[in-house]
């Protein structure tokens, strides 16, 4: 009353009066309080009247009493007053609606404003004033906005502190500003001073220790029930994978560490809370889904069971499977089984499985990697379904197709050549004709200018604010002349480090990296990729760890990421494999790259260089006898 | 009638005057805001909707006349709580 008696003296015109202000954020023009440090506005006396709430412990401004008297903060104050069931969601919650008119109780959570087209939007959405002329949605709402005192930015104020008003990314960010105390060297959150020049930890400066973790204690941005987002994330881990029953299943704890410990919790309670793979997680922490390969195959989520089923495979709960093999395999089924008639199918079936399937898992038997290759089995039996589909669409029989009606097959286009394959196998296994089939002619394709190639590879040397994975990666690609495929699957081991000079092994021998690629390579390791998932282990073998837990990026996924960058694989791959064969011998070439002796033979002859005479040269320049 | 030394009519035997208290307030709010008293009573009758109001903003001001330049004081519902 005295603050409007003041307001309406200076509004009439009194020089001597100046707006009573709040002594902490400097508001004016609402009620005033007083406190010990002088009059300050509701929001910065509640501030200082933090205390520990008597029912959750933590520190923050106390509303009430509770009925013995105990001090308790808001939220305690609204989740221990009148509680009734939710006739909507069954739960006992505080009440948002109350029942009239034969409607139930209805909840905060679930009552949900009427809708109505909005005045300022037009859509047609939930909105406040719904029944009069101008409703508004929540959208469109008017919010009061204020210069933050951080960043400068006109937003709605999440908080008001003793520097001013505070937009929610800063107060975000204060939350979680952390470092070295100036007086204590403690590694707590800065307050004091006010701003984003912080120096010194609450207690230092005899403020109020506010937004502490209830388990944990940490100084950080809260989650949920006074928890922060770490351990939120172990409490409901933990839930569910207990079932309800408050004990995790043995062979599941390695699952529960493994999203425990995830980089980034946020993302992880999002996965918990969201996903179709937390809901198949769920169910085999609980009995209903057996926590094997073929109860995941059979799930209609294929991409959230096939992430569970990685992260399954490296908390060791599935034994580990070649994915791209049995996928192929499933996949083959599917196509063969739209394969007419039933003779052709037969013939289609025993390809695949015996020709096509036999190759693919000898193959992957030779060389362990994380991934097969199987997009020219995919491509094969895709052309033997195409071809058996054609002929049978013309009423040609396998066994009486002619080389006239191979050579009309081949002419509907680039890709009929693949059908090559199958119509060998066919013919040797006596179920058509010998045919003349032409190999499918090998493109060299372009490559870049060695301006182009330098002029990219030197700013991924030198741009800092680049990701380390796409620098690392594309000066592997434009400098070594890697395949993207083999730049995916890199393990961190090799990468090593010898007398200050960071080595990779690309071949059969090290290769001294200079600086600063070493250093990218080097910081690749210690920090490794931000995004990886939850569920990833903690560390990762992989020099380029993917989103599936335990898996490298994939090859195609590193390839978009090039291309946003103006880098084009193969272009770039080329030139660099051009601009190294016209500088080293091919055997030379063939042990560092890693590259097959006739590749690095064919690399010589496109770049134009002539080593034939390089090891008499070598011997005469080195005087070595015969 | 019963009335005040002022000779303004007094509603009981045992009630302050309320006309004394609102004149007394205009005086106070006219020398601080250095305004006439006209100017002041039109400020004052905006802010006093009830004679309670009344009662409480005498009371605050009688316990620190410094109030309105320093926009600071106690008045019911201060903090802490007495």
């Amino acid at each position: 009353m005295a603050g409007r008696l003041a307001a309406e003296l200076i509004a009439r015109g009194s020089a001597t009066l100046t707006p009573a202000a709040c002594t902490r954020c400097g508001r004016a023009g609402i009620p005033l309080f007083l406190t010990p440090a002088g009059a300050a506005c509701k929001a910065c006396t509640a501030r200082q009247r933090a205390g520990s709430c008597a029912h959750c412990g933590v520190v923050k401004p106390l509303a009430c009493r509770d009925g013995q008297g105990q001090r308790i903060c808001e939220r305690c104050r609204r989740h221990h007053r009148g509680q009734r069931e939710c006739g909507i969601c069954g739960k006992t919650t505080p009440i948002a609606v109350r029942a009239r008119d034969g409607s139930p109780d209805i909840c905060a959570n679930c009552y949900r404003l009427p809708s109505a087209v909005c005045s300022k939007c037009g859509k047609y959405r939930e909105c406040n004033f719904a029944a009069t002329s101008r409703p508004v949605c929540p959208s469109c709402s008017p919010r009061v906005t204020a210069a933050c005192a951080h960043c400068g930015n006109d937003r709605p104020p999440a908080a008001r502190w003793p520097e001013g008003p505070v937009c929610d990314p800063c107060y975000q960010a204060a939350l979680r500003h952390r470092g070295p105390c100036s007086a204590c060297g403690q590694v707590r959150r800065l307050v004091a001073p006010p701003g984003p020049h912080a120096s010194t930890c609450a207690g230092c400066a005899g403020i109020p220790v506010t937004h502490t973790c209830a388990s944990c204690g940490i100084e950080d941005k809260l989650y949920e029930k006074g928890r922060c987002e770490r351990c939120s994330l172990r409490r409901r881990a933990r839930q569910l994978l207990s079932a309800g029953t408050g004990t995790i299943p043995s062979h599941l704890s390695g699952v529960f560490e493994a999203i425990c410990t995830a980089r980034v919790p946020k993302s992880a309670l999002n996965w918990l809370r969201r996903s179709h793979g937390a809901e198949l997680l769920a169910a085999m922490a609980s009995g209903t889904l057996p926590a094997t390969h073929e109860a995941l195959d059979a799930h209609p989520r294929r991409r959230a069971a096939d992430f569970l089923r990685h992260m399954l495979t490296v908390g060791g709960v599935l034994p580990p499977r070649d994915q791209a093999l049995a996928r192929t395999g499933q996949w083959a089924g599917s196509v063969i089984e739209a394969v007419q008639p039933a003779a052709s199918r037969q013939v289609a079936r025993a390809y695949a499985t015996w020709q096509v399937m036999r190759r693919l898992r000898a193959s992957a038997g030779r060389a362990a990697r994380p991934r097969t290759y199987t997009a020219h089995a995919h491509r094969n039996i895709h052309a033997a379904a195409s071809f058996l589909a054609w002929l049978h669409s013309r009423g040609i029989p396998l066994a009486v197709c002619g080389q006239a009606d191979a050579d009309a097959w081949l002419a509907t286009g680039p890709a009929a050549c693949q059908v090559r394959d199958f119509l060998s196998w066919a013919a040797a296994h006596g179920h058509c004709q010998h045919f003349t089939l032409p190999a499918r002619a090998r493109a060299d394709g372009t490559a870049a200018s060695q301006e182009q190639r330098w002029a990219l590879a030197a700013r991924l040397l030198h741009d800092d604010t680049l990701d380390p994975t796409d620098r690392a990666a594309g000066c592997l690609v434009l400098l070594y002349g890697q395949q993207l495929s083999r730049i995916a699957t890199m393990t961190t081991s090799q990468v090593t480090t010898r007398a200050d000079t960071v080595h990779v092994c690309l071949g059969d021998h090290d290769v001294p990296v200079p600086e600063p690629l070493g250093l990218i390579l080097t910081e690749l390791i210690r920090a490794g990729r931000t995004h990886a998932d939850t569920g990833s282990p903690a560390a990762s073998p992989w020099l380029f760890p993917g989103m599936l837990p335990g898996q490298p990026i994939t090859a195609s996924r590193l390839g978009q990421r090039l291309n946003r960058m103006g880098i084009y694989a193969m272009a770039g791959r080329r030139a660099a494999l051009t601009d190294l064969a016209a500088q080293l011998p091919s055997a030379v070439l063939a042990d560092l790259l890693g590259l097959a002796p006739n590749t690095a033979v064919h690399w010589m002859r496109q770049a134009g260089g002539d080593w034939s005479r390089y090891a008499a040269e070598l011997a005469q320049t080195r005087h070595h006898q015969p | 009638m019963a009335c005040c030394p002022s000779g303004h009519p007094l509603p009981g035997p045992a009630r302050p005057c309320a006309a004394c208290r609102r004149d007394a307030l205009i005086r106070h709010a006219a020398g601080v805001a250095a305004l006439p008293a006209v100017v002041a009573a039109a400020a004052v009758d905006a802010v006093i909707t009830s004679p309670a109001v009344l009662r409480a903003l005498s009371g605050a001001l009688g316990a620190d006349p410094d109030m309105l330049a320093h926009g600071r004081g106690r008045w019911p519902g201060d903090w802490p709580p007495s």
